[in-house]
């Protein structure tokens, strides 16, 4: 199986060539285009329950697409729906993301996806939700970005701190915390500005460069304008 | 290496990890990775913390180097204790182990979060539960009243004997229809009808049928105070009270269902057959709201304003101890002393009004 980001940037795609009988799972919806001899189906990644859970928490579609070449080899590009960028995190063994929901577009090798409770203050004022896509296995996990994708790397002890709405996926071996950048928290909170999470290093934080929200009110605005 | 576990190296100043495979032996922490070996650290040289976003990991930190080692797996919190002797490290070993064992239970501190929530949740949905229900049934058209009303009479009918006497029920009909004739000509279409019972009770089924005992028909002591139990029954009827009985008791769901347009017969039986079983006994205000919009259109009619109030004060006098059947209005009719005082506020208020 080979896969690679093409287009880098603002409307990038993800590219993958799959041998005859190979497969992988994606978001569903996430495909731009496909061989004949590529076949999606619906899957229930890790049974019912779990993928209920998921689907209701981690805001991640109930099923992921189970992508397989069939009868012969296949070429499928699948892209996310914002403009932005797509990142392959690199999975090993022993080695875990979290993944925000929504950012998740595909995952390739012997990779698990499974929701984790995150601390529910913070899931709740994080505005990540109270759970967040985790990612354990061997393989790699394509995540997308609204806006340019950066990779900030937090060296141990360290703590680096990143708008709720900028996240897109961050190492497990990170701590994180919910921090206000309003003076008080009553006025974070009410306003819904000002969350960040405070990350403790070691680890890596992926962010994005536009934060979603903001980018809608800024359009509701223009388009109210007119 | 006795055993080893896996982990993630991160060299000194970075955050990048590296996959690797740690152990322990002659007071050593050995690390390795495909590449090779790294350095062994003294034992002697390292700090313990519990790491990662719900503290169910273990962070090793070489303090003279700087790198770190992240490890999952709590069996090495137990190997690194046999390995050592360094009481701060057994110190750090035991605050860190508590946490670590804890996972993947939630904080004490976010379950009682969650219980406070889940609290606050069901206390807002118990009072926000009945406005959503009765703001369905306003939206509800009155043909759906039509519907559940008409399937629980072909119900009911089955089971139950209609009083075919004609006396009875012309003398019902000729009552309702003085009353109907002071009601908005666009409201429901009305039916009386007579069960055959010892029960001294009445009952309005959505859409406009009107069942009223035999035997309350007997105990009334005259026109007028059965005219006052039919424009209590009549006004349950215009304010859809038995509706918004049925469809609390059947639930948001099904309330959704009847408001989405899906398949109002399935809809109409399901509710029709809880009419049939439930207790649909009336809340105090849909009382209260019976009584005194009943007390207007007998005003209206030219009937005594108090038939009703004579009827239900002379059947509380009776006996509560004897198993009495003629109580049965009770039942699905409660008399609170509220609802006596604020009729009888209502009637004095009607006196006055026609004294001036």
């Amino acid at each position: 199986m080979y896969f690679d980001v093409i287009y880098p940037g603002n409307s990038a795609m993800l590219v993958v060539k799959l041998a005859e009988g190979e497969s992988f799972k994606a978001e569903m919806g996430a495909m731009v285009s496909r061989s004949q001899s590529v076949q999606i189906s619906g899957q229930i990644d890790g049974g019912i329950l779990r993928s209920a859970r998921r689907s209701m928490f981690g805001a991640e579609g109930f099923f992921f697409q189970n992508i397989t070449a069939n009868g012969a080899a296949g070429e499928i590009r699948l892209a996310p729906p914002e403009l932005g960028d797509i990142k392959l995190l690199d999975m090993r063994e022993g080695v875990d993301y979290f993944v925000q929901a929504g950012a998740f577009l595909a995952a390739f090798g012997d990779v698990q996806i499974d929701t984790k409770l995150q601390p529910l203050a913070q899931g709740f004022f994080s505005g990540e939700g109270v759970f967040a896509l985790h990612c354990t296995g061997v393989g790699a996990v394509a995540v997308s970005s609204f806006g340019a994708l950066a990779e900030i790397e937090i060296p141990d002890g360290e703590i680096h701190i990143v708008d709720n709405g900028h996240l897109v996926a961050w190492s497990g071996d990170l701590n994180y915390s919910i921090v206000k950048a309003a003076r008080s928290w009553w006025h974070s909170i009410t306003t819904g500005e000002g969350l960040a999470c405070s990350f403790t290093g070691p680890g890596t934080v992926w962010i994005q460069s536009r934060n979603p929200s903001s980018f809608f009110k800024w359009m509701k605005k223009v388009v109210a304008r007119k | 290496m006795a055993s080893s576990f896996t982990g993630r190296y991160y060299p000194p100043g970075t955050g990048k990890a590296q996959s690797v495979r740690v152990g322990l032996e002659g007071g050593m922490l050995k690390v390795s990775s495909d590449n090779g070996e790294f350095e062994p650290i003294p034992l002697s040289d390292i700090e313990l913390r519990a790491g990662g976003f719900q503290k169910d990991r273990i962070i090793i930190r070489n303090k003279v180097t700087g790198e770190t080692i992240a490890c999952h797996d709590k069996r090495l919190l137990a190997a690194l204790k046999q390995n050592t002797d360094a009481s701060h490290l057994h110190n750090e070993i035991g605050k860190i182990s508590k946490g670590i064992s804890i996972y993947p239970v939630l904080h004490f501190s976010s379950w009682i979060f969650a219980l406070v929530s889940l609290g606050t949740a069901a206390i807002l949905l118990y009072v926000g539960i009945d406005g959503l229900i009765d703001a369905i049934a306003d939206r509800l058209p009155k043909s759906f009243d039509k519907k559940v009303g008409e399937i629980a009479f072909t119900e009911i009918s089955k089971d139950e004997r209609l009083d075919q006497q004609k006396k009875d029920v012309q003398r019902i009909n000729k009552l309702g229809k003085k009353l109907l004739a002071n009601l908005d000509p666009e409201s429901y279409e009305f039916e009386f009808h007579v069960l055959e019972t010892t029960d001294v009770n009445a009952f309005a089924l959505p859409g406009g049928k009107i069942l009223v005992c035999s035997e309350l028909m007997r105990q009334v002591k005259n026109d007028n105070e059965l005219a006052g139990v039919l424009g209590h029954e009549i006004s349950h009827v215009t304010r859809r009270h038995t509706l918004r009985q049925t469809l609390h008791k059947a639930g948001v769901t099904a309330s959704v269902e009847a408001l989405m347009g899906n398949d109002p017969n399935l809809v109409g039986q399901r509710l029709a057959h809880l009419l049939e079983i439930a207790d649909l006994s009336y809340n105090r205000k849909q009382e209260e709201e019976a009584d005194l919009t009943g007390v207007e259109l007998l005003v209206k009619s030219g009937f005594p304003a108090d038939g009703l109030l004579r009827f239900l004060e002379r059947l509380e006098k009776l006996d509560l101890s004897s198993n009495n059947r003629m109580l049965a209005i009770f039942s699905t009719h409660p008399m609170p002393k509220e609802r006596i005082d604020a009729m009888r506020e209502r009637l004095e208020a009607i006196k006055k009004a026609k004294k001036k």
